[in-house]
């Protein structure tokens, strides 16, 4: 109890408390000097007559300030000397501590004073600001190399992709020049466009690589077409990596494991606000129960992700495609689903009709 | 850059707590001409019904050239230039023609000057070619020449959007050849036309796009290059495309006695020569291709008409069935889920009621011990889950399944020998149907026979043992309802389709 006590008396070492330690080791000595000057006084008037031994007044005096010294002397060591003889232990402390772990908690018993505690505090969120410095320059690190991967990286892609299109050529293998060049453009635009917005026709020339690539895999099951008027092509932009996903989506879930030929169309149009696309397909389909829970996340894509996600096997290209464009151009546009099964799925992409002319100003105005 | 007229996307529709339009979609291009199909009840009208105003949505977005709008009567619908045509015309047929062009909407025209209004009146006929006097009465006009006269009435007012809802299948090929013009010209002053039709052939001709319908979903959008009979019929159903070959067709089972046969039957130029027998404790369905032959066989059966020619049997017997209150006595009952259900009376009362004459004595004394024997097993078993002896007002209105089990039970009470029931679940949702197609598979265990007259194709396959096609008035195929004719009756079904 006691040390509680005395543990409780020592946190309120602050500034206040200091103040006042200073004026009781000012004014306890002066009031022991006016105590015993009043009691000779009193002594003086009571015993008038008869006589004072000569050394009573030494005595008294000198007893007083042994007194005085002696709880002056206990009061400032538990009030100012110990608290910063117990700081200079958490120090030494904090010395080891560096190369211990920091989640170790200090001893209860050890923390006496809030000085002590404030000091304490100070060094664990310095510790902590030490550690997530830490943290970002290995990030900021990371993210350079990473950085100058991908800048090393693709042109590395890129030439040895050529070099094989050339070694091909050479060796007059066409068809491995033409999947070499068709995966070179579709990398230059995944990666060096990332984030951009495209003419219709370079998306279109993405689709048109991407399905060259497939067609080599699934050895020429695939026939595509377009029906886009040849004047929208260089008119209008569409954000880079759009249709190429979707048309991806197609062949793996629909074309692929259908028996026999498949065929992806892609068509078109252009209204005053809308750049309407419509990917279709003769595949697989989507069952009925899955074409709605897709179509609902579509359209309340700000959802969270259900169990059902999973049990559907959904994927999430197409859903982040349609939050990308939801999130920049507004919830008007986005993607619908029409499927059934055995027969068709089209994939409707609605997109505001941006005119290259006037692309600066658009994106200024969608950013 | 086109000039989008209309756009409609998620377009969800409830009517009396049923879905009847999930996530629906459709666009019109300024001087387009699109058309809608689908099998019957898929949602096409409810669709229209969305912008013309007749079934306003319940969400969705509505977009009148690209701008959002609300449209929830037919008088906005109006305001925003769309015209809505049906078979049931909308001209006053005891005024002529000019009377029924200044019915019109006429904001704040307060005084009609005579001479100019009948000149435009004539101008506007004459540029869609209808060359009748404009002081004719309506009801001189054949049902080409009112549907004209609507059409330029719509111009008139400045129309954007006209909508043809099953009104192409009333006019002789002539009138086709001659709408085809008409079409065009209209195109030409940049109206958008809607036509909404089950007959593909009739809609290929004319459309630039075909809007696929199927479950109050816009199941496909198919360009004219696209629009092969195959696809669009796999699209309507919902399944795969009709094999080359035509599937071997099963004989029937006829095990049974013969309650109820038709013989050659001819009914007000709807039933032409139809022939077919419903055989004792089996549950026949009658496929009803066209829309108006399974009404009329539902007239026949209650009393409601007479056939021209031919002969009805009933237990083997010729039978001419005089009044629906001869229908009932005869042991023939059908579902009238028109009838009323009255909040006063109690549930045993609503449903024995059209039994009170089978139940009463002489002087009109009811035998009141079998009616409520009779209430109370119809009860046990239909209405299992109702507690009350009475049914409020707003329980009538909102209960849509109680209702139509009221009316099943009602059907039952008279003790019928041959149910019959027309559309058992056009008005019900999806979700509850099952429960109504037990009850109605319950029948043949109870020793009453069933009719189901439909054009639903599922609810048939849900609920028959055999299925009979009627198309054009005649029965054409007689389909055991198992896994082989059902895969036949889809492909029949495709062929109708096909060549309607």
């Amino acid at each position: 109890m006691y040390k509680y006590n005395i543990s409780r008396l020592n946190r309120k070492l602050d500034s206040a408390n200091l103040f006042l330690i200073l004026i009781i080791n000012i004014t306890l000595p002066l009031g022991v000097l006016l105590l015993n000057t009043l009691i000779i006084r009193f002594q003086l008037s009571k015993n008038l007559l008869t006589s004072i031994p000569e050394n009573y007044y030494t005595r008294l005096t000198l007893l007083s300030l042994v007194l005085v010294t002696v709880m002056l002397g206990i009061i400032d060591y538990v009030y100012i000397i110990s608290p910063f003889l117990h700081l200079e232990d958490v120090l030494k402390e904090y010395a080891n501590l560096t190369n211990m772990n920091l989640e170790k908690p200090f001893d209860k018993h050890f923390v006496k004073s809030s000085l002590e505690q404030n000091f304490l505090d100070m060094l664990q969120i310095q510790k902590e600001i030490d550690k997530q410095a830490r943290k970002a320059e290995n990030r900021i690190q990371t993210t350079e190399l990473y950085a100058l991967q991908t800048q090393i990286n693709p042109h590395f892609l890129y030439n040895t992709l050529d070099s094989i299109r050339g070694l091909a050529l050479i060796h007059g293998v066409s068809e491995i020049a033409t999947m070499t060049e068709s995966l070179s453009c579709l990398f230059r635009s995944m990666i060096a466009k990332e984030g951009q917005m495209l003419l219709l026709r370079d998306e279109f020339e993405n689709v048109r690589n991407y399905i060259t690539i497939q067609n080599f895999r699934f050895s020429n099951r695939f026939d595509y077409e377009y029906n886009i008027p040849e004047a929208l092509m260089d008119q209008y932009l569409i954000p880079n990596m759009t249709l190429q996903p979707i048309v991806e989506n197609a062949i793996m879930h629909g074309l692929e494991s259908k028996y026999g030929r498949g065929r992806i169309s892609i068509s078109g149009y252009v209204t005053e606000k809308r750049l309407v696309l419509s990917i279709t397909d003769n595949g697989v389909g989507i069952e009925e129960e899955k074409l709605n829970y897709l179509n609902e996340r579509l359209l309340n894509y700000r959802a969270p992700i259900s169990k059902e996600h999973t049990r559907y096997h959904v994927g999430i290209a197409l859903l982040n495609i349609n939050k990308q464009i939801k999130l920049k151009f507004g919830d008007q546009y986005g993607i619908c689903l029409t499927s059934t099964p055995d027969v068709y799925t089209s994939t409707e992409l609605v997109l505001p009709a941006l005119p290259a002319g006037q692309a600066a100003r658009q994106e200024n105005i969608y950013e | 850059m086109n000039k989008e007229l209309l756009r409609m996307e998620h377009i969800i529709t409830y009517r009396s707590s049923k879905k009847i339009l999930d996530d629906a979609k459709l666009n019109l291009f300024q001087g387009e001409l699109i058309g809608i199909t689908s099998v019957n009840n898929a949602g096409k009208t409810a669709l229209v019904g969305g912008i013309v105003g007749t079934a306003p949505i319940t969400s969705g977005h509505i977009y009148i050239e690209e701008e959002e709008v609300s449209i929830t009567s037919i008088e906005e619908g109006r305001k925003a230039g769309i015209y809505y045509f049906s078979r049931h015309s909308s001209l006053i047929t005891d005024f002529t023609i000019w009377q029924n062009f200044l019915l019109g909407p006429n904001p704040g025209q307060i005084i009609i000057k005579s001479r100019d209004s009948e000149a435009q009146c004539r101008e506007m006929l004459e540029l869609l070619g209808i060359q009748v006097n404009i002081h004719e009465k309506i009801s001189t006009l054949t049902q080409k020449e009112k549907l004209l006269v609507e059409m330029a009435r719509a111009v008139y007012y400045d129309a954007k959007i006209l909508v043809m809802d099953d009104i192409l299948n009333t006019l002789s090929a002539t009138a086709l050849d001659e709408f085809e013009l008409l079409f065009q010209m209209l195109c030409s002053l940049h109206i958008g036309i809607i036509l909404i039709d089950n007959r593909i052939r009739c809609l290929k001709r004319y459309c630039s796009r075909l809007f696929v319908m199927r479950s109050g979903q816009t199941a496909a959008v198919l360009d004219k290059g696209n629009m092969d009979d195959n696809l669009i019929t796999a699209l309507m159903l919902g399944t795969k495309p009709a094999a080359k070959d035509k599937p071997h067709i099963p004989e029937p089972l006829r095990h049974n006695e013969v309650l109820l046969e038709m013989q050659t039957i001819y009914y007000q130029n709807i039933l032409r020569g139809l022939s077919f027998q419903v055989f004792r404790n089996e549950i026949t369905g009658v496929l009803n291709v066209g829309t108006h032959s399974g009404n009329a066989v539902n007239h026949l059966l209650q009393g409601r008409g007479k056939p021209d020619s031919g002969t009805l049997y009933f237990r083997q017997q010729p039978i001419v069935l005089k009044s629906a209150e001869h229908a009932v006595s005869t042991g023939i009952a059908s579902l009238a889920e028109q009838d009323a259900i009255f909040p006063n009376l109690t549930l045993e009362e609503n449903i024995m009621f059209p039994a009170l004459k089978m139940n009463s004595r002489l002087y009109g004394i009811l035998n009141k011990s079998e009616l409520k024997y009779s209430a109370s097993e119809l009860m046990s078993r239909y209405i299992v889950n109702y507690e009350g002896i009475y049914i409020s007002e707003s329980q009538i209105e909102a209960d849509i399944i109680l209702r139509w089990k009221i009316y099943f039970c009602r059907m039952l009470s008279t003790s019928p020998e041959l149910a019959v029931i027309l559309n058992p679940t056009k008005s019900i949702d999806s979700t509850s149907k099952e429960l109504l197609y037990d009850d109605i598979r319950s029948l043949s265990g109870l020793g009453t026979t069933a009719l189901i007259i439909s054009s639903n194709i599922e609810e048939l396959f849900a609920v028959c043992d055999r299925i009979l096609v009627v198309n054009h008035g005649k029965a054409e195929a007689d389909i055991r309802n198992d896994e082989s004719g059902r895969e036949e009756l889809l492909y029949l079904y495709r062929q109708y389709l096909k060549l309607m």
